[in-house]
């Protein structure tokens, strides 16, 4: 399809993607229609668990090229971001353009493979049905399907079993016995909370992983040893590595596994992962910190999770649940814990079906999710995009990055590959992705520390240069400065054409 | 000492050669390609590359071979 004669766009979802898509077509020139099923724009920013927040520094969770405010604190509390994405959708005019409380029930072609699309969505008792060029799905990974895992004997359970997200206020914990299940994020999140009120809190662990701490060996910010391209070199190959990451992985090969164990010593003790918790288990992770950490997601807790389980403040399980009792949950182990509540602190259902059976079928969609070339499109789908689905350690910059490579897309038109040559990149990426990292159901969107090389790809298409450094020092800045979302406000903003 | 330094100099030259090369022939096909500018840029890029290698050379070294001999030891063990 001709993506320069694009008029119309509808887009689902106002979080931060929808948002950053609708700045760049609104500001072509593009009709925009963003369907939002909420009352309020922000998506998981719009209502999120107790004491959530961003789990990087301020300066990694911002558009490149509109700041948060000045004085904003690291670790950005959800009602903050919640604020700037809507300071953003007003300043940038999308607001107008936002249909709230309007849930989208399916998309279809409008008359077969590149015909355009329909829209079927209802806003209260209110059908409507509306025709665009083209579709842009930005409702992330997950759905707003909490993912609820059962265990026998829950029916006798005489206490409260609930998802994170229903998790409003610490006080729903207050002299509590809780247990958490889970280790992401989230988890160790509600297990903080539940460590501050409750009697007692655990939490349930079948296979931890490394902890990235928000400052490594309590000075250095986690993004300089992360997001620079020196370290992008030594995490495992790209799907396409350069000549220089080939010979860093062959010829150097010991000194990239050595860098690694010195990393893992670093992580072991700073964290104590040693140390025996809960059951006399430790938590050091069995796969190792170069295949964990960069494959299915990368974890930052918040400092004081490790020391509070030191502590025995937060009783960690390393083992799974085999049943409910009725006050209580017995374990993998053997132990038996008594609760008033379980938090169940394990993600979120995928649910793309509002897609018609034959796009879904087209998208070719499996266990571990659909492939999509750059993450964005699929060649047998024109038309339909999807901005967000790539999980990366700095979303919001991989997702304007996105949104600009679609705007480009529509104002420039520059040159895709053919069909074909697509099919063939998506087969290899696939290919890639299965060799090595562990299977989870969102594992085609998976890219997490792999995003330096996605950006510069992403770039690259579009005829900018992926080296966004500048001043004398440029080199040595591009080898071991991390990249951050200002670094790319020139290629978001469009300034980029007048001085790459 | 000396020899380890010298060793670890050269060494680091050869790779700086090689990668200065790689990195102004990538850097040169960078937009905006073939103007004036970017071929500066391009052997500035290239030029600070070969630099730094034979600075930290032997550093590289000695990282290697410290490596290499935990590798060895870690693969025998397990």
């Amino acid at each position: 399809m001709d993506t320069t004669q694009i008029k119309t766009a509808g887009i689902v979802g106002a979080g931060v993607a929808g948002l950053a898509t609708a700045r760049k077509l609104i500001a072509q020139g593009i009709a925009c229609t963003v369907f939002e099923r909420n009352d309020v724009l922000g998506g998981v920013w719009s209502a999120g668990y107790s004491n959530f927040g961003a789990q990087v520094q301020h300066e990694l969770y911002e558009f490149p090229d509109w700041p948060l405010p000045d004085g904003t604190r690291d670790f950005t509390p959800g009602p903050i971001i919640q604020k700037y994405l809507c300071d953003f959708a007003d300043h940038f005019g999308v607001a107008p353009h936002i249909r709230f409380n309007t849930a989208v029930d399916e998309i279809s072609e409008r008359d077969g493979p590149g015909s355009g699309w329909l829209i079927t969505s209802h806003t209260g008792d209110q059908t409507h049905r509306d025709d665009f060029d083209i579709v842009v799905i930005c409702i992330g990974l997950y759905s707003q399907q909490p993912n609820m895992p059962e265990f026998p004997g829950a029916d006798s359970f005489s206490g409260i079993i609930m998802h994170n997200s229903a998790l409003k206020s610490r006080d729903q914990l207050a002299g509590k016995r809780v247990a958490v299940l889970g280790f992401g994020k989230s988890a160790t999140d509600a297990a903080l909370e539940s460590a501050a009120v409750a009697t007692e809190t655990h939490i349930i662990v079948r296979e931890p992983r490394w902890p990235f701490p928000q400052k490594l060996a309590g000075v250095l910010p986690f993004k300089w040893g992360l997001l620079n391209r020196m370290t992008s070199a030594l995490i495992p190959l790209y799907q396409h590595p350069t000549p220089v990451e080939r010979a860093i992985h062959s010829l150097l090969k010991p000194l990239v596994w050595f860098y690694w164990r010195l990393v893992t010593t670093l992580l072991y003790f700073q964290c104590g992962l040693g140390s025996r918790f809960g059951t006399r288990v430790s938590l050091v992770p069995s796969k190792p910190v170069e295949t964990d950490a960069f494959s299915e997601s990368t974890m930052i807790p918040r400092p004081d999770f490790y020391k509070y389980a030191r502590r025995g403040v937060i009783d960690v399980q390393r083992t799974s649940i085999v049943e409910y009792t009725p006050d209580g949950i017995r374990l993998g182990n053997g132990t038996e814990i008594h609760i008033d509540t379980m938090i169940l602190a394990t993600g979120w259902k995928a649910d793309f079906g509002f897609l018609s059976q034959d796009v879904w079928r087209r998208l070719g969609a499996e266990d571990d999710g659909f492939y999509l070339y750059r993450h964005i499109m699929n060649p047998d789908v024109p038309g339909l995009f999807f901005i967000g689905r790539a999980s990366t350690i700095c979303s919001i910059l991989t997702y304007s990055l996105q949104a600009s490579w679609l705007g480009e897309l529509v104002e420039n038109g520059f040159q895709l590959p053919s069909a074909d040559a697509m099919r063939e990149n998506v087969d290899e990426m696939k290919a890639w992705k299965r060799a090595w990292i562990p299977f989870s159901p969102a594992r085609s969107a998976r890219l997490i520390a792999f995003m330096q090389h996605y950006h510069d790809e992403l770039l690259r298409d579009f005829g900018a240069s992926p080296w966004r450094k500048t001043g004398l020092f440029a080199p040595v800045k591009e080898l071991i400065f991390p990249y951050e979302p200002r670094d790319y406000a020139k290629i978001v903003s469009g300034a980029w054409r007048n001085k790459s | 000492m000396d020899m380890l330094v010298s060793a670890g100099t050269i060494i680091g030259m050869s790779f700086g050669l090689f990668h200065a090369v790689y990195v102004y022939r990538y850097a040169v096909a960078e937009p905006p390609a073939d103007s004036a500018r970017s071929h500066v840029r391009s052997f500035y890029y290239a030029l600070s590359t070969f630099v730094l290698w034979a600075l930290f050379g032997t550093y590289v070294l000695v990282l290697w071979l410290v490596g290499a001999v935990f590798y060895v030891v870690f693969k025998a063990f397990r």
